[in-house]
């Protein structure tokens, strides 16, 4: 599966209403990773500055998540159950602390489920 | 004489409006167009955002029809300007829905998402912008701009126009200490009617939008304090948002008809400024003379309508500025319609 889609899908699922309040065009360029973004001056706004940065810090989590278990994956020719894609990612102090261990937990458990199919 | 007195007068607050509208424009320039420059822009019409409903009530509501039959005044669809901002090479994107309202002008609403992908936040936003255009946001917009400025105006047309006795010096002493006394009861004012604009059009834009966008909204702005007005201070943010979640649960439970302001009664300083105008220009003017009318003219009223000329002038180039530099950056082929 396209990592930008899981993101994506990913982040849609388990930060809905982040999601909702950012925006599809915010949430897709922040899955793909090269967006900065700044504030405008002058104006009145709608600040989202928080739920990007919250996005953001969800999109990382997602992907280094991705990338661990393919790396697994290719390296020891061998699928991750969820347990030890977090035993992995704890041990490569990848687990944003900003995180919900709950939701961490599914995440991984989706991941694993995606990228086994 | 007083009519000539009231004319100055409001040539002195077409001027102000006139510089107002320049440093809105270069606000658009400067605050955005020129931080996002490798952005890409779509533009959408207002018609594309609004349902049906909500599009006659704020047509309902916007200014008098009759001034726009007679093209007085832009059309609601053509006074608010919608962009879908698109990333560009460089990825600097605006972290925020953006808008810069220009009183009895234009607004331009800076968006992210095209029509069909909008959620109930940037929907929230559209309804909101097109509230600020409608008569009581325009006329609460034109009086922050003009504030006591005709009082001040009345007191430099005492000293030119007043016969000076020592009952008129008496008359020009309170004048100034009227304008003392007013002036703070207008800084006041002014920091209120900021905050009632916004509530306003907070409130036309939870009345637009549907049930289910109200439940979203109230989720997001309980969980973020993300509406942020930065001509207002902190404090008075915290009373919109409160007063925002209050409309809303309200609206939510079907209750529109008790949707809340803040305003509270304010002196009539409008009127106050109008009666000390009368009596003083009334009473005291001096006899008029050619050479009197003449010194006028040339040293008030033309000076004035120069400037007048040059600021329109300056807001044309800048509004040329604007449209310029988003026509160089729109996306053609998603364009439905020119700038």
């Amino acid at each position: 599966m396209d990592k930008t889609n899981l993101v994506v899908e990913l982040l849609e699922k388990y930060w809905a209403d982040e999601c909702d309040a950012a925006g599809s065009t915010n949430v897709h360029d922040i899955a793909q990773g090269d967006v900065i973004y700044e504030p405008a001056e002058g104006g009145s706004y709608i600040e989202l500055a928080v739920i990007l940065a919250c996005l953001a810090t969800a999109s990382t989590f997602v992907k280094n998540a991705y990338d661990i278990y393919l790396k697994w994956k290719e390296e020891k020719n061998k699928k991750l159950n969820p347990s030890e894609l977090k035993a992995e990612m704890t041990k490569e102090s990848l687990e944003p602390e900003e995180i919900s261990e709950e939701v961490k937990d599914e995440v991984y458990k989706s991941i694993c489920e995606k990228l086994d199919q | 004489m007083l009519l000539l007195g009231f004319l100055s007068s409001w040539l002195l607050i077409t001027i102000l409006a006139s510089f107002d509208v320049c440093y809105r424009r270069s606000l658009v320039i400067k605050g955005f167009l020129e931080k996002y420059k490798d952005c890409k822009y779509i533009k959408y019409s207002l018609k594309d955002y609004l349902d049906e409903k909500a599009l006659f009530k704020a047509e309902s509501l916007h200014f008098d029809k009759f001034f726009k039959d007679i093209k007085l005044l832009q059309s609601l669809e053509d006074s608010i300007k919608v962009f879908v901002v698109k990333k560009g090479s460089s990825g600097i994107c605006p972290s925020q829905f953006t808008t810069y309202s220009i009183p009895g002008m234009e607004s331009y609403v800076f968006l992210r998402d095209e029509p069909d992908k909008i959620r109930s936040i940037g929907k929230f936003w559209v309804y909101h912008e097109v509230g600020h255009t409608l008569v009581l946001s325009a006329g609460v917009k034109l009086r922050l701009i003009n504030g006591n400025k005709s009082l001040l105006f009345s007191l430099f047309w005492g000293v030119w126009i007043v016969d000076w006795t020592p009952q008129s010096i008496l008359i020009l002493i309170s004048l100034i200490l009227t304008i003392v006394t007013l002036g703070e009861e207008w800084n006041r004012r002014r920091e209120k009617l900021r905050l009632d604009d916004e509530v306003w059009a907070d409130n036309f834009a939870i009345e637009s939008v549907s049930q289910e966008d109200r439940a979203n909204l109230l989720r997001y702005f309980s969980k973020y304090p993300i509406l942020q007005d930065s001509s207002m201070s902190n404090e008075q943010n915290i009373i919109r948002s409160n007063k925002m979640k209050e409309n809303l649960k309200l609206a939510y439970e079907g209750k529109t008809e008790q949707l809340d302001f803040v305003s509270e009664i304010y002196a009539p300083l409008g009127i106050i400024t109008t009666v000390i105008l009368i009596f003083t220009i009334g009473t005291f003017t001096r006899e008029v003379t050619s050479n009197f009318l003449f010194k006028l003219f040339f040293l008030i009223n033309l000076p004035m309508l120069l400037v007048l000329f040059i600021s329109i002038f300056i807001g044309t180039i800048l509004l040329r500025g604007i449209e310029e530099t988003i026509n160089g950056q729109s996306i053609k082929d998603e364009e439905p319609d020119s700038f």
